[in-house]
């Protein structure tokens, strides 16, 4: 392996870790503050990414496109959790864990009816495409180094706003304890549903952050919702911090295991790593174990 | 008279139905697609008795099923092709592969709560798909591999002689997960998914029966993927994808979830309805979405919910439930005829001691317990008393196992006890209720009481399965005794109630008839009173001094200084997980450190 190649493979693990990254941090969230997965998070995020690419196939602005698809996301988020977690969320994981993925379905098969299962080439989020930077030999297109550094940014910005809004406080409340936080008088109901619009919304950024360099394909969700779940879980569900870090581990791992290994087993090392941390450490990377209270 | 009542239970005459369709079916038909639907039917069905068993019964919740299946069928099929081996050794070689992954996924499992049990599973599936999809040159990859059909000796077996295999053992299936669901192994699997902490309160292996049962799963999934491959005389990767380990829970949710008669309702629905409908094709993802949302919703416990919601509206007091209840009258008669005993020891009534030497528990800084010594003698009430925080409930969790401890040793009757798991020291006599009045809610108030008669049963996963005649005559005996303990405390008429429709102070009688059916010889009851009125709590330490005068050694931990006073012979007082003082109830109340501890300053208990 070349040097060059070498850092070709990072820089695209980067990329594909930083969309991961997105994903499992609205897992993380869901389950940091309601203790649920919402398994329909990167549909709704994937149809907010076609709401995007049908306003701009009607010549509308990319950006108006954008922050419709952000919109049609988060009212996705919205009903997911009026249909599924608000009346689920206290009984059984099951109920819960299945509603999510019968949610996911509908947005699937509703995604299939408009658009069929076609890859959908999307258009470059900065214009050109052939815009390049290179580092030695490698090059990385300005869309990937968009999606890395906005990524990051996105956590980073939520990070402040957890620890100095309103809003993270409440949302860090009812996290904390649920009870608590009601008698205090939140309205824990709405921070669970802000919650799960937020991570929506964080799925539609994802996948339109990517769009450009992977194209859209209705049946597209499955996959990236496993992966975003593997990165939340390796990182540690209740750690924000640990699913930056994994997701770029992740992405990193899959970028190589591409390269070295024949097409095809690139995810195995994915789930190998799955397998491992919940073997060795099922509370993921920077998790905390919790002593079960009785 | 009984086999009259036997004969009559609803869930046999079910039985009878499908034996007689199973038998009759394949016959009166001569249409070919009937017969192919009847088959798939059947083969989905015996994987659902055992994936109902696992994944709704016991709550181990798995996306890996269709992996199981698929090794199963791709093992069988491929030591005939490949192999040259005969069809029937085969067969087992396929099964017994499934059983080989459900044992390696069960292991890796070990200890994983609901959602990463999930995760992992979902791993396994997909790796597995993975392989099967990239080998080609051994599997055939993605295209899959045409099954030629199985033949034993030179006789071949075709689609008919098939059909009666499967419906055989769907036969064989649904008399096991029957026979599980109403042992001594079913409803600790239903205490495991209810509360766990029930279930390791009452001695249940924990670990062991989630295992046990993640095979047993494996087994009718690797049972059905052989069925499968040779009765579509097809195999391809989709078999391991997770959409098909999706698809057995949601059939499972639609059918009827932790019902025996879920797999049935789920799979004639999900075989057979789509065929009817072809022209709905590519709709079905979209409606079996719809069916699902509305069943989450509106019927949790899936159709067979709402044909016993219909049965119990048409005033047919007919319900889907997992024990048999006996009818009124008789219910009475065999209340009337118990009376309980007493508590019986395991070795005679010896007196027994248990030491608490020097245990000390560090949570982070706090040390919630500090070198705290204990002695506990039978025939006694000894109590445990100290204000909020000051390291009890750790301390009964220290004694009983649920947390390890940092220092100090446990010595029941001069043996170690401090290392031994929560199942092993129930087993040795020491029985515990919790603050909360933990019990299982969803299984009825007798069953709550027998899960407590669990660690004193003695059948294996085997007599369970197949419900030998020692099997049934203990589920009997224990039957009798917990009767006779709900009697004794005066909850038996409600001992077909769901248990979630008690009382407050009916839970908490419950919890500590729970722990009496344990046969201990120590009873820690963990703050039994309250929340209860006066009058209760002096019904309650009333049967406690009964039960100790009997020879029980009773370990109280309560806040009610007037009933602690009127009931103990000795009490420990616990601040700040240190012991302050011990004596009987006159020395304690004029203790200048206790009412120190307790009011602040000096003062006085009135």
């Amino acid at each position: 392996m070349t040097f060059a190649l070498f850092v070709q493979a990072i820089l695209g693990g980067l990329t594909i870790g930083g969309a991961y990254c997105l994903i499992g941090y609205g897992f993380v969230l869901c389950w940091r503050v309601a203790k649920v997965i919402n398994l329909a998070q990167v549909n709704s995020g994937l149809f907010g990414g076609f709401v995007c690419l049908w306003l701009t196939h009607l010549k509308f602005p990319l950006f108006v496109g954008i922050i419709a698809g952000i919109l049609a996301s988060g009212l996705l988020g919205f009903l997911t959790d009026r249909l599924i977690i608000n009346p689920l969320r206290r009984s059984k994981i099951i109920a819960w864990l299945i509603g999510g993925l019968a949610v996911h379905l509908l947005i699937r098969q509703t995604i299939i009816y408009w658009w069929g299962c076609d890859s959908f080439w999307f258009p470059s989020l900065l214009g050109k495409r052939e815009l390049t930077i290179a580092i030695g030999n490698a090059f990385i297109s300005l869309d990937r180094l968009l999606l890395i550094v906005v990524a990051f940014l996105i956590v980073y910005i939520l990070e402040l706003v957890f620890d100095y809004t309103m809003l993270g406080k409440m949302m860090r409340a009812t996290a904390h304890d649920e009870v608590a936080a009601a008698l205090m008088g939140i309205n824990t109901n709405m921070v669970v549903m802000s919650t799960l619009i937020l991570s929506s919304v964080l799925c539609a950024i994802g996948i339109i952050l990517q769009a450009p360099f992977t194209n859209l394909t209705s049946v597209m969700g499955f996959d990236i919702m496993i992966k975003g779940l593997i990165a939340a879980i390796v990182g540690g569900l209740d750690s924000r911090r640990g699913v930056a870090v994994a997701a770029l581990v992740l992405g990193i791992l899959e970028s190589f295991g591409g390269i070295l290994t024949p097409a095809g087993y690139r995810d195995a090392f994915t789930f190998g790593m799955l397998i491992l941390m919940l073997l060795t450490r099922p509370q993921g990377l920077f998790g905390k174990f919790i002593v079960r209270e009785v | 008279m009984k086999e009259i009542r036997r004969f009559f239970a609803l869930d046999l005459i079910i039985l009878y139905l499908v034996t007689a369709s199973i038998l009759f079916i394949p016959l009166l038909s001569g249409d070919a697609h009937i017969l192919y639907l009847f088959g798939l039917c059947g083969i989905y069905f015996i994987l659902l008795s055992g994936f109902n068993l696992c994944a709704a019964v016991a709550g181990q919740i798995s996306f890996g099923h269709g992996g199981l299946y698929a090794l199963g069928a791709y093992t069988c099929v491929l030591l005939v092709m490949k192999g040259g081996w005969p069809w029937i050794p085969s067969a087992l070689a396929g099964i017994f592969a499934s059983l080989i992954g459900g044992i390696i996924l069960a292991l890796t499992a070990y200890g994983l709560k609901a959602f990463y049990l999930g995760m992992s599973t979902t791993a396994f599936g997909w790796i597995l798909y993975k392989i099967i999809w990239a080998w080609i040159s051994f599997t055939g990859g993605e295209p899959g591999l045409p099954v030629k059909p199985a033949a034993i000796g030179g006789f071949q077996l075709l689609e008919l002689e098939l059909i009666y295999i499967i419906a055989g053992l769907a036969l064989f299936s649904l008399v096991i997960s029957r026979n599980i669901l109403n042992s001594r192994m079913g409803r600790a699997l239903r205490a495991i998914s209810a509360n766990e902490v029930v279930a390791f309160a009452a001695g249940v292996n924990v670990t062991k029966y989630k295992f046990i049962i993640f095979v047993i799963s494996a087994f009718f999934a690797g049972l059905a993927g052989v069925l499968y491959a040779y009765f579509t005389m097809f195999v391809d990767p989709s078999l391991s994808s997770l959409e098909t380990s999706f698809s057995f829970i949601i059939i499972l949710i639609i059918g009827g979830w932790a019902s025996i008669f879920g797999p049935i309702a789920g799979s004639i629905l999900y075989v057979i309805v789509p065929s009817y409908f072809l022209f709905l094709k590519e709709h079905w993802v979209m409606i079996w979405g719809v069916i699902l949302i509305c069943i989450l919703l509106l019927s949790p416990k899936g159709l067979v919910g709402i044909f016993s919601n219909i049965l119990s509206k048409l005033k047919l007091s007919i319900k889907f439930s997992f024990s048999r209840r006996p009818k009124e009258n008789l219910q009475e008669k065999e209340i009337r005829l118990r009376v309980w005993e007493g508590p019986r020891y395991l070795a005679n009534n010896e007196p027994i001691t248990l030491s608490v030497k020097g245990v000390s528990k560090n949570f982070g800084g706090l040390k919630a317990v500090n070198n705290v010594d204990l002695t506990i003698r039978h025939g006694r009430i000894h109590s445990l008393i100290g204000p909020n925080g000051s390291g009890k409930t750790t301390l009964v969790n220290l004694i009983t196992g649920f947390y390890p401890i940092d220092k100090g040793e446990i010595i029941l009757d001069g043996k170690r006890i401090d290392n031994l798991h929560r199942h092993q020291i129930v087993d040795l006599g020491l029985s515990r209720t919790f603050q909360g009045a933990n019990i299982c809610e969803g299984m009825n108030v007798l069953d709550n009481v027998m899960i407590g008669r669990h660690c004193r049963m003695r059948s294996g996963w085997f007599s369970c399965a197949f419900a030998t005649s020692f099997a049934r005559r203990e589920e009997r005996e224990s039957k009798d005794l917990a009767l006779s303990l709900l009697k004794y405390v005066g909850l038996a008429d409600k001992a077909f109630q769901d248990a979630e429709n008690l009382g407050d102070g009916e839970r908490r009688l419950l919890e500590i008839v729970r722990a009496v059916a344990t046969n201990p010889r120590i009873l820690i009851l963990d703050e039994p009173v309250s929340s209860l009125s006066n009058e209760e709590i002096m019904a309650v330490m009333e049967k406690l001094r009964e039960l100790s005068k009997q020879g029980l050694a009773i370990f109280l931990i309560e806040h009610h200084i007037e009933a602690v006073m009127a009931v103990s012979e000795i009490i420990s007082v616990l601040n700040f997980g240190n012991k302050i003082a011990e004596g009987g109830p006159q020395e304690i109340k004029n203790n200048e450190d206790v009412l120190t501890a307790y009011l602040g300053r000096k003062g006085k208990f009135n």
